[in-house]
């Protein structure tokens, strides 16, 4: 097996909430500009990974690998500086601020390496709908302006590595697509995208490579063109996946 | 799981009785030997004048009064998640009717204790109507200022000789030694009355609603514990127990002014008793009262150097032990003394050499 | 002439407690911070100053250029080595650890100063005053008020339009999502902290030139800036100011009525507030 160049990767990453272990030696990689996708049921361990990579977990230092550095159990700050960011499932915007001062605190701590790819007006030209309501409260806005919000958040952190949890939760599917939309132009970059998603077919359209978790365990690995229903099916809901 | 569990059980009442084959273990050995201690001391206490000192017995009514105080602080705090900074009120309203009910109209002073507690009790409805609404620290701050508001009240009453307090002078009818009776007796029920009466609440069906709302207010409502009508009652009760306590400990020292029976010192000496000791346990306010007694009595006449050091207990408890130093106990050695929880006991494990 | 005079004494009382108000407001109001040993630090610090300038003979405006950086060291350690331990959700360690604080603080300063009250000289500007149409209006009491109003301003733009204003911001709205976003919110609560603590230096040579000082008088100063941001509203820093003003005023009212009734009227307009508008005045909705 030739070694792939990878920007992420994961060797055995175990996590636990106190008592519950959340997550069970999981191996995972990704490389600049690919786009991945890991589905899986409610509870298997998705949002869980994500927090474990951004440092909002505490992991082994060795588990996480950024340009093959160990950097597991970094502060989120830190993983900033190094090029990846977050948005979060439930948006998680900073309420009572405007929508400008919410994306003015990830420009004022974006990554300091590195070309400023990311500009306000660039966000604004993404989502237009935002320089419309930058100085309205967060709070006031709806639930797929917020999501835009949150995407710019992230973006105008400069990242590397964008870790995407649930963008689509809860929104019409019309908004959906628009979401869905940005996301090749995010990858034209040199970005790569994490994408956990509860919609299989949108995940699978949507990323180069899938991965699928069940019970905190990674169950199938593949490309996501060539994944069948039925492989996703297995490795989603465990039918046999020991013997795999 | 605890908190689903305990709200669970609190409604076990309106449940079939479990099957007889499963036992429920409410007692321990530890627990036994501490049940049989209180009985001991307890009858020590009550014949205490005829075989102690004065000077002991003012010792023994002290602390009582410090236990009494701060297990219905624990109660608020620990159960009810009522943090209050403002329980001298409820010391002082007390301990002024008592005087009042003593020295202008004449009641036995003995009686008047039991009477001085509706004042408290009455207090604390509005006190409750205005701050029920309010979170964790806006209730604190609440309670605070109710206290201040009635401490200046209090001393803007010519009828109470305001700001110079007043003195007990019935008391010079009896002997020393029968008010010596009079008082430990006073304790002995204070304490059967509050710490007793809180054993005897956290052990009942209630109390499995009170330990569920510890856990979790909004999981205990969801199972149907009526936490707001619960929180009230801990109040009021929590009220007229403190109450109780400052009648008596004014009874004691024969005087009171609104700076004594009004100081902030009493709310200070829950929080560190209960804080230091354990919050949420009955056996917690038992040593952290006896640290402080040990400490205010025999350390006092050093100056304040021993407050210095209370405060820092007080918060390196908060920052490193949030059980207090009874959870420290407990989590190397388990001896419950004053158990409050069921524990089931499958056939399985009772059983030996169950053929396989 | 009397309600007046009773008014005009009232903002100038205002802009003393306003000072207090403003930490707190940053504190309390905007990151939920229960710090009980806010007002025992003012007393600290004043207490610091009447020693250094008695001992070394510094004047007022020295002694704020040494208190002050030292008060926002202290904050910087206290939020450090305390607050961050106990920040969350709960407010209740926060406020026991503080309070433990308190009660060590208090008794400490017993221990060193006795229970004593004393008072700092400042050249005669403590006594200053002039007669405007019959009342007498003291300068320094207008200084405090000035310097209460600069102070309020300046932290005011520095919340809403600068870096660490917006980092603070989203930090206390959510902690973990300002993390992710690149904040350090233990470092931006730490600074916070020493600029909330560190206006406690002007405060506390500002208390030593008006009042008299004893170890014992923390929990009033604290409890008048309790009052304060909360008859204000939470989360703004202009309302710390606003209700430092409804409660001098209702302060200098009362004692006019009966000077028992002085601290006794504040109170009774905090409850009012309390129980008719706990968002506090300038809040909205």
């Amino acid at each position: 097996m030739t070694p792939t160049p990878h920007l992420l990767a994961t060797r055995s990453l175990s996590a636990r909430y106190g008592d519950f272990q959340a997550l069970f030696s999981v191996d995972f990689r990704i490389a600049a500009g690919e786009v991945v996708a890991l589905i899986g049921a409610n509870g298997a361990g998705k949002s869980t990974f994500l927090r474990a990579l951004m440092g909002l977990l505490p992991v082994g230092r060795d588990m996480v690998l950024f340009e093959d550095q160990p950097v597991g159990g970094n502060p989120p700050h830190h993983m900033v500086q190094l090029g990846v960011a977050m948005v979060p499932e439930g948006r998680r915007l900073f309420a009572g601020m405007s929508v400008e001062d919410n994306l003015k605190v990830a420009i004022d701590h974006a990554r300091k390496t590195g070309d400023k790819t990311w500009t306000l007006e660039r966000i604004y030209r993404l989502f237009p709908i935002l320089q419309e309501k930058r100085n309205a409260q967060v709070e006031k806005l709806s639930g797929g302006q917020q999501q835009m919000v949150a995407i710019g958040r992230a973006l105008l952190a400069q990242p590397r590595l964008l870790l995407c949890d649930e963008i689509s939760l809860g929104l019409a599917p019309k908004v959906i697509r628009e979401i869905y939309e940005v996301l090749p132009e995010i990858a034209r970059t040199g970005t790569s995208i994490v994408l956990v998603e509860q919609d299989v077919m949108l995940a699978q359209r949507a990323s180069n490579r899938l991965y699928c978790m069940l019970e905190g365990h990674i169950t199938l690995e593949s490309t996501s063109s060539e994944v069948t229903r039925a492989d996703i099916a297995q490795a989603y809901f465990g039918a046999g996946h020991e013997v795999a | 799981m605890t908190t689903a569990n305990t709200a669970l059980l609190a409604n076990a009442g309106t449940l079939a009785p479990p099957a007889h084959d499963v036992t429920v273990i409410r007692h321990t050995g530890s627990s036994r030997i501490a049940a049989a201690a209180c009985i001991v001391l307890l009858v020590a206490m009550v014949t205490m004048p005829w075989w102690g000192q004065s000077g002991h017995i003012r010792w023994v009514v002290e602390f009582s009064v410090y236990l009494a105080i701060a297990q219905m602080w624990n109660l608020l705090a620990g159960y009810a998640g009522l943090v209050s900074v403002g329980q001298q009120a409820f010391v002082g309203v007390a301990g002024y009717t008592m005087f009042v009910l003593t020295s202008n109209f004449g009641i036995n002073p003995f009686l008047a204790v039991w009477l001085s507690v509706l004042v408290p009790g009455l207090l604390a409805l509005p006190t409750y109507a205005l701050l029920h609404r309010l979170d964790g620290p806006y209730f604190a701050i609440g309670t605070w200022v109710v206290a201040e508001a009635v401490k200046l009240i209090v001393l803007n009453i010519d009828y109470v000789n305001a700001g110079s307090g007043m003195t007990l002078r019935v008391m010079s009818q009896y002997s020393l030694h029968e008010r010596e009776v009079g008082i430990i007796w006073l304790c002995a029920s204070m304490l059967l009355a509050t710490v007793g009466g809180s054993y005897w609440l956290l052990r009942s069906r209630h109390g499995l609603a009170l330990t569920a709302m510890r856990d979790n207010p909004v999981a205990a409502e969801s199972q149907g514990v009526n936490v707001k009508r619960l929180r009230f009652l801990i109040f009021v009760a929590a009220a007229m127990g403190t109450g109780l306590a400052g009648s008596i400990y004014y009874m004691a020292q024969l005087r009171i002014t609104p700076a004594a029976g009004f100081n902030p010192s009493w709310a200070n000496i829950c929080i560190f008793i209960v804080m230091v000791g354990g919050i949420g346990t009955i056996e917690g306010v038992l040593v952290g009262a006896l640290i402080y007694f040990v400490a205010d009595r025999f350390f006092a006449q050093y100056g304040a150097v021993y407050m210095v050091v209370l405060g820092l207990m007080t918060l390196l408890t908060a920052l490193y032990a949030r059980q207090g130093i009874w959870g420290l106990i407990v989590s190397r050695i388990h001896i419950p003394l004053f158990p409050v929880g069921r524990k089931l006991i499958m056939p399985s494990q009772t059983a030996t050499g169950r053929p396989q | 002439m009397k309600w007046l005079d009773a008014l005009i004494q009232g903002v100038l009382l205002g802009g003393m407690y306003a000072q207090y108000a403003l930490g707190m407001a940053l504190m309390f109001g905007v990151m939920r911070i229960v710090n009980i040993a806010h007002g025992d630090l003012v007393v600290l610090l004043a207490l610091i100053g009447i020693t250094l300038s008695v001992a070394v003979g510094l004047g007022p405006l020295p002694l704020v250029l040494v208190l002050v950086p030292l008060a926002a060291l202290i904050g910087w350690g206290l939020q450090k080595f305390v607050l961050n331990k106990v920040v969350g959700a709960d407010s209740l360690p926060s406020l026991i650890a503080t309070f433990g604080l308190s009660i060590a603080l208090q008794n400490l300063m017993l221990e060193i100063w006795s229970a004593d009250t004393r008072s700092m000289s400042g050249g005669g500007i403590e006594a200053a005053s002039v007669n405007v149409g019959g009342i007498y209006i003291g300068l320094l009491p207008v200084l405090i008020l000035i310097a209460a109003t600069l102070l309020t301003g300046g932290l005011d733009l520095t919340m809403r339009r600068t870096r660490f204003g917006r980092a603070l911001r989203a930090a206390a709205a959510d902690t973990e999502a300002a993390a992710m976003t690149g904040v350090n919110p233990r470092v931006v609560y730490a600074y916070a902290t020493a600029i909330a603590v560190g206006i406690l230096g002007l405060s506390g040579v500002f208390f030593a030139l008006r009042a008299t000082v004893s170890p014992a008088d923390g929990p009033a100063q604290l409890i008048y800036a309790f009052e304060a941001v909360i008859i204000g509203g939470m989360g703004s820093i202009w309302g710390g100011f606003v209700g430092s003003m409804v409660l001098g005023i209702a302060q200098a009212i009362g004692f006019r009525i009966d000077p028992g009734f002085g601290t006794l009227a504040g109170h009774l307009v905090f409850l009012t507030v309390l129980a008719t508008r706990p968002q506090g005045l300038m809040s909205k909705g």
